[in-house]
């Protein structure tokens, strides 16, 4: 019993606990980022974002931040979702899109959010309260 | 020697066994380099307006360095661009593997793997069955010589090196194999 005890404790991995941010009250909130990469891909297609925002990925970690850069929620991306980029109908099937994510996080109430992914350069969050029952986390790149 | 003696000189001998074995070799490195070329490798020849492939010498994820010009010196090469967390990647890879196992030595695959972790894209490999050849482009220069911005995407090369056609957002392997028929085999 002892043997085994000590097998799983040099198993174990390190504590993560103290790399959670620290628990305050939250509320779910949608955020949804617009990655505007102009690819071409069939429509309502998996994606990441392409060329330069390749680091926009399904498994990507990401954090979000309040406006002073306090870490409010840890996650990892899921996969884009191809969304038409023109509103014409170009009679094919690989048409210009973006890649919209699309995920929930539980946050604290505060002024300003961004969105760090993968240690790359934040991006800002618009709080989008057109729904006031659901308010959701907006980003837009570039 | 009674039989409790026995018992404990197989364990021994198997505890041992298994503590000096070999780990496996990474997939996607240097063992899964093609062998020799048949010799009655009959091709279609490309068009004389095919333009050249982007040639270059990248490690594979055991470090094996590859380039590329040498292995369509002998053979129509198949390049596979692609990343662990790609899900298309994922839904046509078994089906690409099962398709480079059959042209083994006749096409080769190359896979040109980018964006990834070494742990998460040898998972990958493995659990899609990746027996071929794989390249860990960290730098994305193969993927932009390729113009690929986003996995999947395929590339079919000829034997001497020129460009046949390229399928971004990557393409199913009876639809590649039926591009090898009209492109690459002779009728």
């Amino acid at each position: 019993m002892v043997l085994v005890a000590a097998v799983t404790s040099a198993c174990a991995g390190p504590e993560t606990a103290s790399d959670q941010p620290a628990a305050q009250p939250g509320a779910g909130m949608g955020v949804r980022v617009l990655v505007r990469d102009m690819n071409l891909r069939p429509e309502g297609v998996d994606c990441a974002g392409a060329g330069p925002y390749l680091y926009l990925h399904r498994s990507a970690p990401f954090e979000v931040r309040d406006g002073g850069g306090a870490a409010l929620a840890r996650g990892e991306l899921p996969s884009g979702t191809s969304v038409r980029a023109l509103p014409e109908d170009l009679g094919v099937d690989r048409i210009p899109t973006f890649c919209q994510f699309t995920f929930s996080v539980t946050v604290p109430d505060r002024t300003g959010y961004q969105l760090v992914v993968d240690d790359a350069a934040p991006i800002d969050l618009a709080v989008n309260r057109d729904d006031p029952a659901s308010p959701i986390l907006v980003g837009v790149i570039p | 020697m009674n039989r409790a003696h026995w018992l404990v000189l197989v364990l021994t001998l198997l505890l041992a066994a298994a503590c000096t074995s070999q780990p496996p070799p990474p997939p996607g490195g240097g063992q899964t380099l093609p062998g020799p070329v048949s010799g009655d490798l009959a091709l279609r020849p490309p068009a004389a307006d095919a333009p050249g492939a982007p040639d270059f010498t990248a490690p594979l994820t055991d470090g094996t360095p590859v380039t590329a010009s040498q292995l369509w010196a002998q053979r129509p090469v198949v390049f596979t661009f692609l990343s662990s967390w790609c899900t298309a990647c994922a839904e046509q890879q078994d089906a690409l593997s099962e398709l480079a196992r059959t042209h083994r030595d006749r096409v080769v695959f190359l896979g040109v793997a980018g964006a990834d972790e070494p742990d998460e894209l040898a998972a990958y490999l493995s659990a899609h069955h990746v027996d071929y050849p794989v390249v860990v482009d960290r730098e994305l220069t193969v993927w932009r010589d390729y113009a690929v911005r986003e996995p999947p995407a395929v590339v079919l090369i000829s034997r001497d090196g020129r460009l046949l056609r390229g399928w971004p957002g990557g393409l199913a392997a009876p639809a590649l194999q039926a591009q090898l028929n009209a492109l690459v085999f002779p009728g």
